[in-house]
């Protein structure tokens, strides 16, 4: 007896992607013979016989990704039990349906030590991110990370083992961090060349705005300030208006909300409210603490990349994106 | 092959020595695939009289350098299987207490200067080491392992230079295994490589590196001219590898033929060839043969698993041996 596994062929590689089995279940085998073919990252490659018997014990069918190092079938002495006992799912089964859970509410413990960050391989966060699987819900269990896309088949189990049924987009959250000095300078400098007064508040909502509007393309954006203490204000295109000038306010709905936090004692809001796009802007000593939260409903993750590493550029040096 | 009985232990140690690489290889290949090793690694079988043939014409306090494809060179120089495979695993009890791997793996206390992943990498560290012996009056040979492929460094060509003018005691062993990664050899190395030392003076010597006693009368010869002063000699092996160029090189028909593979395996392989030799001598008989072999199999395996249920070392060793202090 021969166990048959799903090789790990190459650096860092979490899974192979089990292409097609060349021999079915029950067949005849001997060494050498090309049992199946397997895709990684680099390439297409056919895996051989390493016994001679029988293919028995199939568990993973062809278009699975399967990870490295896991038993796929048995070369057996005879041909009994062509086809693995329905033991634990296979992996990839979920794949086609997108049901994620919501974000936990409770912070992931693991967010003290990695500040907040997920330690995924790139494979296992493109795959969550197809399936709509969100890492934050494995991170609140405390289970250890790296997450690599082994971890994801505990991740598709549990919605199902909370009843899940409900059909939303996961909160997905960017964070970046840069100094304050570039802001401070430029306000400085405004105030003592042109005794022009800049607000905080105000270069926040511009800056977030043009950053918004470059990374997403959107044509009129409505910047929701957040006021805890009072109401709310909306700011159209805010971007559009000198720093100095009061900006138009607008009953249109908001494109995103804005939380400057750079008064308070705050740093940083992770809420998992996926209504909107949420910016919060906290500060940290002479840094500047950006959290963007947002779902896949408002905008693919290059475009929140985009518009977080757009504004972080902007705070930490106005003068270069203003002229 | 040449006068028998008189050295039956010496035979046997190195039938034993082979099979120990050829054992170790087949359980790190494993390891590779099932996907509980990380890194890369390198396959050595095929080329065990290589290793096995210069090693045993070695005395402990004597230097190798070796390659990334080093298993072979670090049990041939008396390494110890448990340390081996908790290295390959990144294990506190491993060679480097688990931060060099396959490709870095050292173990001076047999005199093995170290795996080197770098093509060629270890000429200078051969070289200096050589050096060093002579400087310091004492008799050690180093001996610098490395492949076809590494003859396209420069390095090779500074460091010949300084050992021919310097009579450094240092043997060069291009192993020459007919590829370099997915290329032949006659495709990336012009002229004769033999003919690249003898254009510094250095004498070179082609041989059967399939034959371990070819290659260890030959060594036994180099060492001795070396210990006398008659320094650096080069050696070509003739060789093959069995595996792919990495352990994920599993479809080569793409570069290199079936056939071919085939040929070596059934016609020039190292262990079955000399075990037929020493059979046919009438040196040992084939059942204490299969014995030898069951017994490393078993080492090896369990070597394995304590490697596997080794510990990791603790996170405050990140920095050990990485900073020296200086004086
Ligand atoms: C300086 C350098 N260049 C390239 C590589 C990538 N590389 C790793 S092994 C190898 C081929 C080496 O061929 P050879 O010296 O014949 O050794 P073999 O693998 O055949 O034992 C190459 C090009 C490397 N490790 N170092
Ligand atoms: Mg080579």
């Amino acid at each position: 007896m021969a166990d048959v596994i799903m090789p790990a062929l190459g650096m860092a590689q979490d899974t192979g992607k089990l292409v097609q089995w060349m021999k079915a279940p029950g067949d005849a085998i001997s060494t050498g013979d090309v049992l199946f073919e397997v895709e990684t990252d680099k390439s297409v490659m056919e895996v051989e016989a390493q016994a001679d018997g029988f293919l028995t014990q199939v568990s993973a069918s062809d278009g699975e990704d399967v990870p490295v190092g896991q038993v796929i079938a048995v070369i057996s002495a005879t041909a009994e039990n062509p086809v693995a006992a329905p033991a634990p799912p296979p992996v990839a089964q979920a794949v086609t349906e997108v049901v994620a859970a919501p974000t936990p509410t409770a912070p992931a413990p693991d967010a003290v030590t990695t500040g907040g960050r997920i330690l995924a391989s790139p494979k296992a966060r493109r795959l969550a991110a197809q399936e709509g699987l969100d890492l934050g819900q494995l991170a609140a269990t405390g289970a250890p990370m790296p997450y690599h896309v082994s971890d994801l088949a505990t991740l598709r189990e549990m919605p199902a083992a909370a009843g899940q049924t409900v059909v939303m987009a996961a909160t997905k959250q960017i964070m970046a961090r840069c100094q304050r000095s570039g802001s401070r300078d430029f306000m400085e400098w405004m105030q003592a060349d042109g005794a022009i007064t800049v607000t905080t508040s105000a270069m926040f909502a511009s800056f977030a705005s043009g950053a918004f509007r470059a990374a997403t393309e959107t044509p009129t954006v409505v910047v929701q300030v957040a006021d805890p203490d009072g109401t709310d204000i909306f700011l159209r295109n805010p971007d559009f208006t000198r720093l100095s000038a009061p900006v138009s306010e607008t009953d249109e709905d908001a494109t995103f909300v804005l939380h400057d936090l750079s008064d308070s004692f705050l740093t940083s809001l992770r809420l998992g409210d996926t209504a909107l796009p949420t910016l919060s802007l906290g500060s940290d000593g002479d840094s500047y603490l950006i959290t963007f939260e947002f779902s896949s409903e408002h905008m693919d993750d290059a475009q929140g990349i985009a518009f977080v590493s757009g504004l972080a550029r902007r705070l930490a040096d106005p003068l270069h994106h203003l002229v | 092959m040449t006068d028998a009985k008189t050295n039956t232990e010496d035979y046997l140690r190195m039938y034993r020595q082979m099979v120990r690489i050829r054992s170790f290889e087949d359980q790190a290949n494993q390891l590779y695939l099932s996907a509980k090793m990380p890194g890369l690694t390198h396959m050595y079988s095929g080329e065990e009289a290589v290793a096995v043939g210069i090693c045993e014409a070695l005395k402990v306090t004597d230097k190798i350098t070796s390659t990334h494809r080093g298993h072979g060179h670090c049990v041939a120089k008396g390494a110890d299987f448990k340390q081996m495979f908790c290295e390959l695993l990144g294990k506190e009890e491993g060679y480097c207490r688990g931060k060099g791997g396959s490709m870095h793996i050292a173990d001076q206390s047999n005199g093995n200067l170290g795996a080197n992943a770098i093509v060629g990498g270890s000429m200078g560290i051969a070289t200096g080491s050589a050096l060093s012996a002579k400087r310091l009056g004492r008799d050690d040979v180093t001996v610098c392992f490395f492949g076809d492929g590494a003859t396209a460094q420069g390095l090779l060509y500074e460091v010949m230079n300084m050992a021919a003018l310097w009579s450094l005691p240092v043997i060069y062993a291009c192993e020459n295994n007919g590829y370099s990664e997915y290329t032949r050899t006659d495709e990336i190395a012009a002229g004769s490589i033999v003919g690249r030392a003898e254009a510094f003076g250095i004498e070179a010597f082609k041989v059967d590196g399939q034959d371990v006693l070819a290659v260890n009368d030959l060594a036994q010869t180099l060492v001795a001219r070396c210990r006398k002063g008659e320094g650096p000699f080069f050696i070509e092996l003739e060789t093959y590898r069995y595996h792919g160029h990495h352990v994920g090189d599993i479809n080569r028909e793409y570069y290199r033929p079936k056939d071919e593979e085939k040929e070596w395996h059934t016609n020039r392989d190292p262990i079955t060839n000399f075990a037929k030799w020493l059979t046919a001598e009438g040196i040992v008989d084939q059942a204490e043969l299969d014995t030898i072999q069951t017994e490393i199999k078993t080492d090896a395996a369990s070597a394995v698993a304590y490697a596997l249920d080794a510990k990791y070392p603790d996170v405050s060793e990140v920095d050990m041996h990485v900073f020296a202090e200086t004086p």
